[in-house]
């Protein structure tokens, strides 16, 4: 019997050999044969041929194509209607394309109309776009609605965050960034905790809430934007050598990611390679070409004597800022800043007064009174210029102003305070300003 | 009551205001005002590659470029001014568009070269440059081509690339012969589709005219197929349409049960299905009803199950693709078939050999044999037995239960009956191992939409219809090859040698079609 037992088994072996070997070789041969029998699965979407810097926005890339992958499948899931409308938001953030706010406003539309009631995710995503396009108080609407209805949606407080912020509403946002980080402390609730900070001159406080941000980032544009905060916040301390080394781990991080390049071109600027400073410039306005950038170049190439250049930067400024307007944008502080380089200061009072009445954040205010003491009324200045560092913030563009202001008012002792808390503050807060900053000093009577 | 009158006109003005948002004056460039984009419009011939790159740059570039064009810094963009622009700028993108015949690059002669302004947003300018560029190059033999565009690689815009074959054909061209987007002209405004980015290109052609062969099908031109697969499909979207939808009352409900039930059952009629590998197994093997029940049950059991553990996983790991999932299932599927089938052929082999070497001198066996193998069988078989036994020559009646009762040789029925019934549990499985993308799609939509509930009923209703067709397809099977064995046992010795080749011939084909869905799940990841 056990003969009998045994003999069976060792068979039993022998065939799985077989069968194994066999199974392997044909299967060999059927994948290089390559029997290509159309799929009876879902069609595919076309595969998009190639995507050559899809690295360092790989995960956003991946999170819409999946979006929108399902839509196609699934048209009716408002959930991921909204979840695409909010990665579009992101893309443009990511990228600085602004082809992605329709889509975005589109997506989150639809998802809305789909789903009006209960919809927290579609009214956030839609405050987040409210926010992007400068419509603050249209932003904390949708937030209040979005947050009416899901009283737990984090991102909701940060939409809020970033409304309030910009409308001049700092305890607002403070209340609001401490509910965000109660329901999710991560890197968006870290990232706007610290710029509240920032608001109320508590540097320290804010690089610590940032570093702990950057150690939650995973995503390569998330880390260039945490290493770009870092920079800034030692740039505007006046830490030039940190600022850089933060600018460019960003950029080892994420290469495309544009704002590192301004801080590294002001760096260069401040550092006196000034080369260097305006081919960064350069690159960076041909591709990314926003009034803000065009300014800076346009300072930076005055300050050079080179005012051809400067001039031709500044109309591309002006240009940027009527494209905006024309699409719907409003943007009336970027607009007085323009306004103000072109030397049409009545224009840039009225603009700055009109973003004034839109909100009261210390940003305005600074403008507005530094447009009315470019247009000669220093006395309706002043308040505006102390309303600007009213909340405390650590920034030598806002002391510098309002020191010029006071020593134009004849507040010699205010002004030499002001003007020598400015240069401790950021010596280099400005290519064209810093001269006049330590010319004024003298006049100040300061050492 | 007025406070949620109030609240109604607020939410409809402001998914008003939200719609009205992006009423943008018509002028503004579609892709933003500083994008910069390009089409490179590729035509092969067996001689030469043309280029058509067409750079379509919004206002803000345009602007910027102007005191390029402007040579002479005069305020205007004179005729001679913009041709010799367009000649620079032509060579520079010359100079970054590759084209590699064979890992040979092509040196390009630039030929007609075009800037136009194009009235923009905010009384602004666009303008659209065209170079045309031509290089000979050996296309009248079977070739590969690289084409890989860096031209202002930097910008913000629309890349788009298409390619057409002249007395060239073109091989699964991942590059469409028309631009979609009339050539820079009128951008699709589609939600679901990102910006055109495509910088490079692999093709490969072959000598002669021809269709040239597109392999990436637009999504929106989905086939629409005819008959029980168009029924099917339609069936499909009117279910996603209802998981999806905004209102579910209950009748809703039972209609879409109904209706997942009928999906299921026409799903499994569709071909490439587990039904088609039990046909071929229970007309190799002596099918019973049991097992045609057997199978089926396990096929739904496998198929529901998989659903919902392929759901679950998609929706709580984010990272996971599920098309790769599909792919390697299906390529388990397949190996397990071919397992089957691998087992069906030695065990069939084996017994072919058996039967060669069995005489009279085994009778004794085989009676012992034929006890057990009654001890394991239903009624309907002893019936069968008992009627060819009446009415057949010694021959045949020795033959009939032989083939019938193969496994139960030698006192090793006991593993042979278990091996038989892994092989039943092991096609059921391999059948309903690959979940059916529409059930998948319907549970992921539920369980996004909060109704996972729902959804788990629609899948289970999904099994249930296929269970009900793969159990008619085999007991409908199980009857014929009932009928048909009786009148084959009638025909006589012709047919005797060919009943028992059966088992060989039914084991190779399901080897065969075991490989083949491995093999085709497999390339489906090339």
């Amino acid at each position: 019997m056990p003969t009998v037992t045994s003999a069976p088994r060792r068979s039993w072996v022998g065939r799985a050999m077989v069968v194994g070997v066999v199974a392997v070789i044909l299967l060999i041969g059927g994948g290089i044969v390559g029997l290509r029998t159309t799929s009876h699965t879902a069609p595919a979407p076309a595969a998009e041929v190639t995507n050559a810097n899809a690295a360092p926005a790989a995960a956003s890339d991946a999170a819409i194509q999946r979006a929108q992958q399902r839509l196609r499948q699934v048209p009716g899931d408002w959930v991921t209607w909204a979840a695409l409308g909010s990665a579009y938001l992101e893309r443009a953030r990511v990228t600085a394309d602004p082809s992605y706010y329709p889509k975005a406003e589109g997506a989150l539309d639809k998802s809305l109309k789909l789903r009006s009631r209960d919809n927290a995710a579609a009214l956030t995503g839609l405050g987040a776009l409210a926010n992007a396009r400068h419509d603050f108080a249209g932003a904390a609407r949708w937030a209040k609605r979005a947050l009416a209805v899901d009283p737990y949606e984090a991102e909701a407080y940060g939409v809020l965050t970033d409304a309030r912020t910009q409308l001049g509403d700092p305890a607002g946002a403070t209340n609001a960034v401490q509910h965000m980080l109660d329901l999710r402390p991560g890197l968006s609730a870290f990232t706007r905790a610290s710029y509240d900070l920032e608001q109320h001159g508590r540097i320290a406080d804010a690089q610590t809430l940032m570093t702990q941000a950057l150690q939650d980032a995973v995503d390569p544009a998330d880390i260039a934007f945490c290493r770009y905060q870092l920079g800034e916040l030692a740039w505007q301390d006046g830490r030039v050598a940190e600022a850089d080394a933060h600018y460019a781990a960003g950029r080892a991080a994420d290469p495309v990611y544009l704002p590192l390049r301004e801080g590294q071109a002001k760096v260069a600027a401040a550092r006196g390679q000034t080369d260097a400073a305006l081919r960064e410039y350069a690159e960076l306005t041909q591709v990314y070409p926003s009034p803000t950038y065009f300014l800076e170049y346009a300072d930076l190439l005055r300050s050079l004597g080179r005012t051809t250049e400067a001039n031709a930067q500044l109309s591309l400024a002006a240009a940027a800022q009527k494209l905006f307007i024309a699409n719907g944008g409003n943007d009336d502080l970027s607009g007085s800043a323009v306004a103000l380089a072109h030397g049409r200061t009545k224009d840039a009072v009225r603009l700055a007064s009109k973003e004034w009445h839109r909100r009261h954040f210390a940003d305005v205010a600074d403008a507005l009174a530094w447009a009315l003491h470019a247009d000669g009324r220093d006395g309706a200045a002043l308040p505006y210029a102390r309303t600007a560092g009213a909340l405390g913030a650590r920034n030598a563009k806002y002391a510098f102003h309002l020191g010029m202001i006071e020593l134009a008012v004849g507040d010699t002792a205010a002004a030499r305070a002001d003007l020598s808390r400015a240069r401790y503050i950021n010596a280099n807060f400005s290519p064209l300003d810093g001269p006049a900053l330590r010319k004024a000093l003298v006049q100040a009577g300061a050492s | 009551m007025r406070s949620k009158a109030l609240w109604l006109v607020v939410a409809f003005l402001g998914v008003l205001t939200a719609m009205l948002l992006p009423a943008k004056p018509a002028s503004a460039h579609p892709l933003g005002n500083f994008s910069v984009n390009q089409l490179d419009a590729l035509d092969l011939y067996p001689d030469r590659v043309a280029v058509t790159a067409i750079v379509d740059l919004a206002e803000l570039p345009t602007l910027q470029e102007r005191a390029g064009v402007d040579g002479n810094s005069d305020g205007t963009a004179s005729d001679i001014e913009r041709s010799a622009y367009a000649r620079r700028t032509c060579a520079t993108l010359a100079g970054d568009l590759t084209v590699r015949v064979g890992g040979h690059g092509l040196r390009w002669t630039i030929g007609r070269t075009t800037l136009d302004f194009v009235p923009g947003a905010a009384g602004l300018q666009t303008s659209r440059l065209t170079c045309t560029l031509s290089a000979p190059a050996e296309l009248g033999s079977a070739a590969t081509l690289y084409v890989d565009n860096r031209f202002r690689s930097d910008r913000i815009g629309w890349r788009e690339m298409t390619a057409v074959g002249h007395d060239v054909r073109l091989i699964d061209s991942p590059l469409p012969a028309a631009s979609v987007s009339d050539n820079l002209r009128a951008y699709p405004k589609d939600l679901l589709s990102s910006p055109l980015d495509v910088r490079s290109a692999h093709l490969s052609t072959a000598p002669g005219p021809g269709p040239s062969s597109y392999a990436a099908a637009q999504p929106t031109q989905a086939d629409s197929p005819t008959g029980l697969a168009g029924w099917s499909a339609r069936a499909e979207r009117t279910l996603e349409g209802v998981v999806g939808g905004r209102h579910l009352t209950p009748v809703v409900g039972v209609l879409a049960v109904l209706l997942a039930i009928a999906l299921g059952a026409g799903h499994a009629a569709l071909p490439g299905h587990g039904k088609t590998l039990m046909a071929v197994y229970l007309t190799g093997q002596a099918g019973r009803a049991r097992d045609a029940l057997g199978v089926a049950a396990t096929v739904t059991l496998t198929h529901t199950g998989g659903v919902l553990a392929l759901g679950l996983l998609l929706t709580t790991v984010a990272s996971l693709a599920g098309e790769q999932i599909l792919g390697w299932l299906g390529v388990i599927s397949g190996l397990t078939v071919a397992a089957v089938g691998a087992g069906m052929l030695s065990g069939a082999a084996r017994r072919l050999r058996r039967r060669a070497q069995t005489a009279d001198a085994h009778d004794q066996d085989h009676r012992h044999d034929h006890r057990h193998s009654h001890d394991d069988h239903s009624h309907d078989d002893h019936s069968r037995d008992d009627h060819s036994r009446d009415d057949h020559s010694r021959d045949h009646d020795h033959e009939h239960p032989h083939a019938r009762t193969r496994h139960h040789h030698n006192g090793r029925n006991h593993s042979d009956g278990g091996l038989s019934r892994l092989n039943l549990v092991g096609m059921g499985i391999a059948g309903g191992l690959v979940p059916s993308p529409s059930a998948l799609i319907i549970l992921l939509g539920a369980i996004g939409l909060g109704r996972t509930g729902f959804g788990i009923l629609l899948v289970v209703g999904y099994g249930l219809g296929m269970a009900a067709t793969l159990t008619a397809a085999g007991l409908t099977l199980v009857l014929l090859r009932r009928r048909w064995a009786g009148r084959l046992a009638h025909a006589g010795n012709r047919w005797a040698k060919f009943v028992r080749l059966a088992p060989a011939g039914t084991a190779l084909l399901v080897l065969l079609v075991g490989v083949g869905l491995a093999g085709r799940a497999l390339t489906a990841f090339a």
